[in-house]
């Protein structure tokens, strides 16, 4: 029996699955091959210009309906990215990402701190601009491009940080 | 006693090894750049993606390189 399978299937087992070290070698090099053009796909990734997005103009409210130092939810692009409008001074509007950059909790406006703030771990960003005042947050608020047109504010794209 | 022959093979052999670990240690800091890359992305900070993918085209370039060379000796053997 022993004798008939050997006729049948004259490659050893264990001589079939041994791999050289030249083999070896060659997996080696190919693997190489592939992690070099993983990263230079990342890079091409990384390259792409990405800084500002512009979507569709949508009209947020009236400028007369945001309170001087106070502020104004709205979504946009999409209704489910929420987004918050603030007056922090007659005639200056700014419009800001509601996500925090940390978990993506709500951030609210201090207009007495003058900064937007995160609950959840004490996150705080400048209403000027966004950058990160204190808190893990990692980046800045992304920024609502905004302009006012007859007395409307009007969103026209969102600027990353 | 050893023929010159036996310590030719012996020291071909060596010298195999060590370009394989060589090979190795080029290989981990290819996945390292990588991972680095991709967290770096991911984080929204992707300085290093470029560095990164140059260093990895090296050391591929210096892998190939060492295979060429290896299946060149063997043709000579």
């Amino acid at each position: 029996m022993e004798k008939k399978l050997a006729d049948d299937f004259p490659v050893d087992w264990e001589e079939d699955q041994y791999v050289t070290r030249r083999e070896f070698f060659k997996f080696m090099t190919l693997a190489s091959g592939g992690l070099a053009v993983g990263s230079a796909a990342l890079a091409g990734y990384a390259a792409l210009p990405r800084g500002q997005r512009h979507f569709d103009r949508a009209v947020v409210a009236a400028a007369a309906d945001v309170p001087v130092a106070g502020f104004l939810a709205f979504t946009y692009p999409r209704p489910t990215d929420p987004c918050i409008l603030l007056q922090p001074q007659p005639g200056k509007f700014v419009a800001y990402s509601r996500r925090c950059t940390h978990l993506s909790c709500p951030v609210e406006y201090q207009p007495d701190h003058q900064r937007l703030y995160c609950p959840c771990h004490n996150g705080a960003f400048s209403q000027d601009d966004g950058h990160v005042l204190q808190g893990p947050p990692p980046r800045a608020l992304p920024q609502i491009q905004i302009q006012i047109e007859d007395g409307f504010v009007v969103a026209t794209g969102v600027k990353d940080a | 006693m050893r023929s010159p022959a036996s310590f030719r093979k012996r020291q071909r052999s060596t010298v195999f090894v060590s370009l394989l670990l060589f090979q190795l240690v080029l290989i981990i800091l290819q996945l390292w750049l990588f991972i680095s890359a991709l967290e770096g992305i991911l984080a929204h900070e992707p300085g290093m993606a470029i560095p990164g993918a140059i260093v990895s085209a090296i050391c591929l370039a210096a892998n190939t390189w060492m295979l060429l060379g290896l299946n060149r000796t063997d043709h000579e053997h």
